[in-house]
């Protein structure tokens, strides 16, 4: 069943282009140039229920824009967008009782006071009946281990802590889905995997479908079924993490450790030739160790996007 | 539509709760704010009893202009509002989505944090008026009558909104300006002289008196204070009919402004 349904779905930004010098901004005043920039241009999208969807592509490329039309945060310019049965933009509160949003540069969290109180917000905000609330609370708490941290002021809270704090605030409403920009920007290697183990659980066992746009591939693979690529607002590329490896990086990678000279040696080679490179390779000397893999996502995405 | 405005009120009330627990640690700078709207109205108070002492002609008593001023404060601090700077922020570094991707609205947080910010305000400046009041008691008088004090808080509250109103539209202008400093900068000047906050109304020059009446900006602060004294230019039945007419037109073009800010809204940064 699908979650999400975009067909055609375009976005255009009209921005004015200033000119350079005295003269230029004297001129501005009384001629202004507009350019419009195309940022997503006729995206068709489905997203099922359950699924853990990346949003990929460079700084610009439309990945944000896409994500923030599917909250609502936007309009679109044209096409149609069925998010939950809802047209996001018009922001009803049948549609927005059933989606959170954590946007990792942009704190939901009231600064001056506790984590708590702003949970209790979010009960009054999402009319939630207080077993419903408490038994939500009690359970992001446990999974989030938050139960040291919730009572003390968000400002005296690291930012691995207010991560998990924002997710707590973000889903104490039990939204059907989940919008995630950059939520690991800036942690530390144990709050990204505990942010990142948090997701999977929510994602896995309660279902809740999660779209998430993120620079850090080791988010993408650790988490994401499937992955999108917008570039230049244009989608380029919607399948799972492996397929996506196949199709831009198809060549293996091969690491060969000899007991004497020439030592380590790295090869890159085609798919079906790895069998015959193997067992050349045997037979050059003793080997102390042989790995075989896929280009990592980090190689692929700097390939699609260097291309 | 009830159940929805229940669940506004409730949002509205653990908001104010939230801004009145953040005001208060701030509560140092805003005294010092508050000594600030008590001495400059008595300054002026001063300036206008030495030109009255050197035979000006006024058209209002001297008691009159004395309780004006010594009310003033109070009165403006209470009609006045803040958010048109912090909702232009919102709308041009993209803080505005923390609203809009919520079952709530920016504008109901703005609201206590008005209402929250003024209680705090009130506590500390109604101490400072008070010994104002106790020492030029013998130079003024305030009403009696129950009514006319329950009929200027009315109007207070109106006026209130209304600036609060007029702050959303100039905020608003964010959504087309990439700056929208100079608007507030002539609103922090325009709004001041007409509204009846530095001087009252009655001592703007003849030639402005009779627009003076039906002006907008009266009704900010100048209205519920000549409510209160009696001393309503043009009546108090017509003088209420512009204000709640005032009030209309203000609401009205506010919401058209957000409704169309809203659509163009690019949502800049995350």
């Amino acid at each position: 069943m699908p979650v999400i349904h975009a067909s055609g779905l375009t976005k255009t930004y009209r921005f004015h282009r200033s000119r350079v010098g005295l003269g230029g901004a004297i001129t501005d005043l009384f001629r202004r140039r507009y350019d419009t920039r195309v940022a997503v241009a006729d995206l068709d999208l489905r997203i099922d229920e359950g699924e853990f969807v990346g949003l990929l592509g460079r700084n610009g490329a439309g990945k944000t824009t896409t994500l923030k039309m599917f909250s609502g945060l936007l309009r679109p310019s044209a096409g149609a967008l069925d998010v939950l049965g809802h047209q996001p933009s018009a922001r009803r509160f049948e549609y927005l009782r059933q989606i959170a949003v954590v946007l990792g540069s942009k704190s939901m969290l009231w600064w001056d006071v506790s984590t708590r109180a702003s949970l209790d917000l979010h009960q009054a905000i999402y009319d939630l009946p207080r077993p419903m609330y408490a038994e939500s609370v009690d359970q992001l708490a446990g999974l989030l281990e938050l139960s040291d941290v919730i009572d003390i002021p968000v400002r005296q809270l690291s930012l691995g802590q207010r991560m998990k704090c924002e997710l707590a605030v973000a889903l104490v409403h039990q939204p059907k889905l989940l919008f995630l920009d950059e939520p690991t920007i800036g942690l530390d290697v144990v709050s990204k995997a505990a942010v990142r183990r948090f997701l999977a659980k929510i994602n896995s066992e309660y279902g809740i479908t999660v779209v998430l746009t993120s620079h850090d591939m080791d988010d993408v693979s650790e988490l994401c079924r499937r992955l999108v690529l917008i570039d230049h607002g244009s989608l380029q590329f919607d399948g799972t993490p492996d397929e996506l490896v196949r199709q831009t990086r198809p060549r293996k990678r091969i690491t060969l450790t000899y007991a004497g000279p020439p030592g380590q040696v790295e090869l890159e080679v085609d798919r079906e030739d790895t069998q015959r490179v193997l067992a050349e390779a045997a037979g050059r000397g003793e080997l102390l160790d042989l790995e075989v893999r896929d280009a990592d996502l980090d190689d692929v995405m700097q390939a699609v996007m260097g291309a | 539509m009830i159940v929805e405005l229940r669940r506004h009120g409730r949002v509205f009330n653990k908001l104010l709760v939230l801004n009145l627990s953040a005001s208060f640690s701030y509560r140092g700078e805003m005294f010092l704010w508050q000594v600030g709207n008590v001495l400059v109205p008595l300054i002026s108070l001063f300036v206008w009893q030495a030109a009255v002492a050197s035979g000006a002609q006024l058209p209002i008593t001297g008691r009159y202009l004395t309780a004006y001023f010594v009310l003033i404060s109070i009165i403006n601090m209470l009609t006045n509002s803040w958010t048109a700077y912090f909702l232009a922020e919102e709308i041009r570094d993209g803080g505005l989505n923390r609203y809009l991707c919520r079952a709530t609205s920016t504008h109901i947080n703005a609201l206590a944090n008005n209402v929250g910010e003024k209680v705090v305000k009130l506590i500390l400046l109604v101490p400072m008026v008070a010994v104002l009041a106790l020492v030029l008691g013998d130079q003024f008088e305030l009403p009696r009558s129950v009514w006319r004090w329950l009929l200027a808080f009315g109007c207070l509250i109106i006026s209130a909104f209304m600036t609060w109103l007029l702050d959303v539209m100039i905020g608003s202008l964010a959504f087309w300006f990439a700056d929208v400093n100079g608007f507030l900068r002539a609103s922090e000047v325009i709004v001041p002289l007409l509204s009846g906050a530095v001087i009252p109304l009655a001592l703007l020059p003849q030639a402005f008196r009779g627009l003076g009446q039906v002006q907008p900006f009266r009704f900010l602060v100048s209205f519920p204070l000549e409510v209160l004294l009696g001393n309503v230019s043009g009546g108090l039945a017509l003088g209420l009919a512009y204000q709640l007419g005032w009030l209309m037109i203000f609401a009205a073009v506010a919401r058209l402004v957000w409704w169309l800010g809203i659509r163009s809204y690019s949502a800049a940064g995350a």
